[in-house]
């Protein structure tokens, strides 16, 4: 099957939603091409690293504007592509594209909402059934999730990841030597990579309220630092309403690259811009006029308890 | 004996759509919101397995944080209308409830029959086109029972349900030995007293509770106030009544005012929006309701966000997240900490000097204690079936009580059909 990816792209931009056997054949290739990549994906500076998108394809259409066009621009994606946005299946579909046509300058890595079980609770699997009358799409697009890399090295000074590190993960190679190619259990180290969340009150590992992962602490993040040779961590995972927050004496990161979560949180969102220096330089934004309620793309149905 | 179907499983199956949701019909349009919400809300019924299941293979599923909250909001209300009417001392039939817009609830329906000896008159208050397709639907749900040789949901439980038009000054109602259904007008305290005084004959000396499940939002503040200060009027109000109010705030923020927009785009106002809970206090001095002279009052109130943490104990929340974990742990703080439940009494003083002399704890403190009681919404302790030995066992079986020890997670998603 010969397939143009640029009007792939082109086509899905414009919110045309592509054929279930182009989809398929979209996600076995992405398969093949991820297969080669590693657990931990070696990135070099300079680069434009997003948090959480969440289905707000507008907003994501908005983070290339700000933030520049791929392949102009290389790009780190931290995960939670899919779910709570309206426009999962679009957002999903683009970086795909994108990652397919420009593979060398778009990094897409793994995060907890990837996931069979969470995509049926959260939107994504409801919005494949919407939008093409079949769950099969859901199945092509979570299997191909079991393949994305799971975390990623800049230069090799600054850590990325979704949601943190776990107390059986104390090392990146402890990452590399994980089986990553299966969905994401409920406890162990890929799940406590995925759903893990600092705090900033604590030093050491901590139960966490969201039943998966765990809480860590200021000496957890310095020792993982030291033992790693790494200067900074970098995560997303945690709604900021700032867009991001800095935490631990600058050690560690949180990107949110979602404007006013799920139509309701009123919240900014940033994406990071790490230059060659590896400096880093936040670039805040709110949502896209398309993203607004009042636009004809979004159905108007926000909940609350009424 | 009740049969194997339950109640709310009828009432959805007979409400037509609304049609448009433009102006006044918005509001009653979040009746049947709510009424939506409530059979797709894994958690309200979760000790009924069949019913559960049920919900889960919902297909209108809603997002965690949506069924989470209508969880607590369900359940704390009917835990502390239980923890009314089974207040000990009491004699039988002499406590009273009114639900202020109350929409297409059911609970009335699902007391425990110690909680319904006590019970002198359940009143449940809303527009009257939200009351007439009401009575259609549990006529109906009756008759549809009765075709099938089944109990009848809804007149199995206080006897027959008698209708009656609207006519002159009476209101359209429908009552039944401790039930009235009556329409009414919540800001016009006229039209409120005829439906509770006329047509549902409550008396005001007696205790009453009174429900405020998310409706004074929809009303002006000046309707508002004087609703509670007739409440409590010298001659004409009640004389030991308490209120349990629950609602959104403004909260003076970003999600406050993203919350206004975006629910004027679906046309609803809330005129009455306050912006926290001292504001809710304060309204309620204003209006004589609280701190008044020769009346005993109490107000205790929360954000749902710290009431959740509060009420919910350890094992209970092991069974939700068993059920339906949830990731969204910023979004739920932002949310509920947007929303407030409070309890507030107010007891003429003659009336309560007995209960002063008889050396117990007053009735509505020990009340108040007990509807936040820390850990209160315990599986077991609420379980309407088991709360109530003559309802028999639940067809079925129970569900197993949660997972693991704590902070791990135990999915267990359906598959997709």
């Amino acid at each position: 099957m010969k397939v143009d990816l640029d009007e792939c792209i082109e086509r899905i931009t414009r919110l045309e939603l592509l054929d279930i056997s182009l989809i398929n054949f979209l996600c076995e290739s992405m398969k093949e091409l991820l297969l080669r990549e590693p657990n931990v994906v070696h990135i070099s500076a300079p680069v434009t690293v997003v948090g959480d998108v969440h289905g707000q394809f507008y907003d994501v259409l908005e983070i290339f504007k700000v933030g520049g066009k791929c392949p102009d621009t290389n790009y780190l994606f931290l995960g939670d592509f899919v779910d709570r946005g309206h426009h999962s299946v679009e957002t999903i579909t683009l970086l795909m594209c994108l990652k397919l046509r420009y593979p060398d300058r778009i990094t897409l890595i793994r995060g907890n909402h990837e996931s069979r079980s969470i995509t049926q609770m959260y939107g994504f699997y409801t919005e494949c059934l919407a939008k093409y009358g079949t769950a099969q799409v859901w199945t092509y697009f979570t299997d191909m999730f079991d393949f994305l890399s799971i975390a990623a090295l800049i230069d090799d000074r600054i850590f990325c990841v979704h949601g943190g590190i776990g107390p059986t993960v104390q090392t990146v190679d402890a990452i590399r030597a994980i089986d990553r190619f299966k969905d994401i259990p409920t406890d162990g180290p890929l799940a406590d990579i995925m759903w893990s969340d600092p705090d900033p009150v604590k030093e050491d590992f901590s139960v966490s309220q969201r039943g998966a992962g765990f809480t860590f602490g200021k000496r957890v993040v310095n020792r993982f630092c030291d033992v790693n040779a790494v200067d900074h961590i970098l995560r997303a995972h945690q709604l900021c309403m700032e867009g991001y927050q800095i935490l631990f004496d600058d050690r560690l990161t949180t990107v949110w690259s979602a404007p006013n979560y799920c139509y309701r949180c009123g919240n900014k969102a940033s994406i990071l811009e790490v230059g060659e220096n590896l400096e880093r330089n936040f670039n805040i934004f709110t949502e896209a006029p398309e993203s607004k309620l009042e636009a004809p793309a979004i159905p108007k149905v926000v909940d609350y308890f009424l | 004996m009740r049969s194997g179907y339950f109640i709310d499983d009828y009432l959805p199956f007979f409400m037509q759509p609304l049609s448009g949701d433009a102006g006044p019909e918005a509001v009653i349009s979040t009746a049947e919101g709510s009424a939506r919400i409530d059979p797709g809300c894994v958690h309200s019924r979760l000790t009924r397995p069949a019913f559960a299941l049920r919900q889960v293979a919902y297909p209108d599923r809603r997002p965690p944080v949506i069924n989470r909250g209508t969880y607590i909001r369900v359940r704390l209300f009917d835990w502390a209308v239980e923890a009314f009417l089974r207040q000990p001392g009491v004699g039988p039939g002499s406590l009273q409830v009114v639900s202020i817009g109350a929409g297409f609830d059911t609970r009335p329906f699902y007391l425990s029959a110690g909680a319904r000896e006590n019970l002198r008159t359940y009143v449940e208050v809303d527009f009257p086109e939200v009351v007439a397709r009401k009575m259609a639907a549990m006529q109906q749900a009756d008759h549809f029972a009765q075709t099938q040789g089944l109990d009848l949901p809804f007149a199995s439980v206080y006897g027959p349900l008698h209708a009656s038009a609207a006519d002159g000054d009476l209101p359209l109602s429908l009552t039944s030995e401790k039930y009235a259904l009556v329409a009414a007008d919540a800001a016009d305290t006229a039209a409120l007293g005829r439906a509770l005084f006329d047509v549902a004959r409550l008396d005001r000396h007696r205790p009453t509770l009174f429900l405020f499940e998310c409706v004074m939002v929809y009303i002006r503040p000046a309707a508002a106030d004087g609703l509670f200060a007739w409440l409590v009027a010298p001659d004409t109000g009640f004389s030991s009544v308490g209120m349990l109010l629950f609602e959104m705030i403004g909260g003076g923020d970003h999600f406050g005012e993203m919350m206004v927009k975006n629910l004027k785009s679906r046309n609803i106002q809330l005129p009455g929006l306050l912006d926290d809970l001292g504001a809710h206090r304060a309204r309620l001095q204003r209006a004589g309701f609280l701190q008044t002279p020769s009346r005993r009052t109490g107000f205790a109130g929360f954000n749902l966000h710290e009431l959740f943490a509060r009420v919910v104990s350890r094992a209970e929340l092991r069974r939700l997240n068993t059920l339906e974990p949830l990731d969204e742990v910023e979004e739920w703080a932002l949310l509920m900490s947007h929303y407030v439940m409070y309890c507030g009494y107010s007891e003429a003083e003659a009336a309560g000097a007995k209960s002063a002399t008889q050396q117990v704890a007053h009735p509505w403190e020990a009340f108040q204690q007990r509807c936040f009681a820390q850990g209160c919404l315990e599986s077991r302790s609420i379980d309407r079936a088991a709360a109530d030995p003559a309802l028999g066992p639940i067809p079925g079986g129970r569900l197993p009580d949660g997972g693991r020890t704590g902070g791990r997670l135990s999915f267990r998603a359906p598959s997709p059909p």
